[in-house]
């Protein structure tokens, strides 16, 4: 149970990590800020992730509910604020 | 009707490289005259444009592998395009705008999906097709 | 607060997913169509969240699962931009219907 949820967040982590290496390379290369954006977003989404994993396997009952919910706002905030401000 | 029905190679050459309705217009006159080499001021007669930014969009085609300058000429173009991919591009693009000429006109000008198509594109891990040179 | 929170990122991934359902149609790149999709699946794992807060435990499985499949889309959509390469041949063999 514990392994089965570790992996699962893990692998969450991971995509998004995964995604903001790619979208920074597309930044460096391009130059274009909405890929800059959105590459922070899934950073953010990262920590998001690590942080779930943190909380709910490694100290369960842990108050950490409010620093996963601000990490995620953040990220998705970041995202929106690229989308919108630099999609056209 | 839309430019999701232009061809592929057409939208991304639109994407990559054509950035207004003038410059769409040199590379078709120079890609309708093959044979003939053009200088700034024969393009800006034949179009009636300033010379000046002619010289600019010969030069980026160029940079861009669309066009060749005449060797042993500094001024003098050809419409040539480095690779057979992107000579099937051009000529598709020369028949698009023949034909449909408000939907490249209207491509050119939502090029919002070039910051769109930067953003999917930073997720292809190999880019075997663009820089091999 | 905390509700606060997660209805502002529910909120949001929702924004994200029609901007991403908008670059879907503009440039008809399945890829967008993923992640539009797993951006609605985060907005709804907070709403499934919500729901558990609300006493029903059974959904608390079901929830994460969704943020699960939330990401698996996202890793879809990078191995699908990967393989499909120049030809969409993928596309039109998925496409049942003539359009």
């Amino acid at each position: 149970m514990m392994t089965m949820a570790d992996a699962v967040f893990l692998l969450c982590a991971a995509t998004s990590l995964a995604c903001a290496v790619l979208l920074l390379r597309g930044y460096a290369r391009n130059r274009v800020p909405l890929l800059l954006w959105s590459s922070l977003c899934f950073v953010g989404l990262a920590v998001n992730n690590v942080l779930l994993v943190v909380d709910l396997v490694v100290f369960p009952g842990r108050d950490l509910i409010t620093l996963r919910h601000l990490s995620a706002v953040v990220s998705v905030a970041l995202l929106v604020f690229g989308l919108v401000w630099d999609s056209e | 009707m839309r430019a999701g029905d232009l061809p592929e190679g057409v939208r991304r050459l639109i994407a990559e490289h054509i950035d207004s309705v003038e410059q769409l217009e040199i590379l078709l006159l120079l890609y309708q005259h093959p044979e003939r080499s053009w200088t700034a001021e024969s393009v800006a007669r034949e179009l009636r444009v300033s010379a000046l930014s002619v010289t600019d969009r010969l030069k980026d085609m160029t940079q861009a592998g669309l066009l060749s300058r005449v060797e042993g000429s500094l001024a003098e173009y050809r419409c040539a395009p480095e690779s057979p991919k992107l000579a099937e591009a051009v000529s598709g693009l020369a028949t698009a705008y023949s034909e449909r000429r408000v939907t490249v006109i209207n491509l050119i000008f939502s090029k919002p999906v070039d910051k769109i198509r930067t953003f999917a594109d930073a997720f292809r891990l190999r880019r075997d097709d663009d820089d091999n040179g | 607060m905390n509700d606060f929170l997660s209805g502002t990122v529910f909120a949001l991934c929702c924004v994200a997913g029609l901007f991403f359902l908008r670059f879907w149609r503009k440039t008809r790149d399945r890829f967008f169509a993923y992640f539009a999709a797993s951006f609605w699946l985060m907005a709804l794992h907070r709403v499934l969240l919500l729901l558990t807060r609300l006493g029903d435990n059974e959904h608390v499985v079901v929830a994460y699962l969704v943020r699960l499949l939330a990401f698996v889309l996202i890793l879809v959509a990078i191995v699908d931009k990967n393989r499909v390469g120049p030809r969409k041949k993928a596309a039109s063999s998925r496409d049942e219907s003539p359009v």
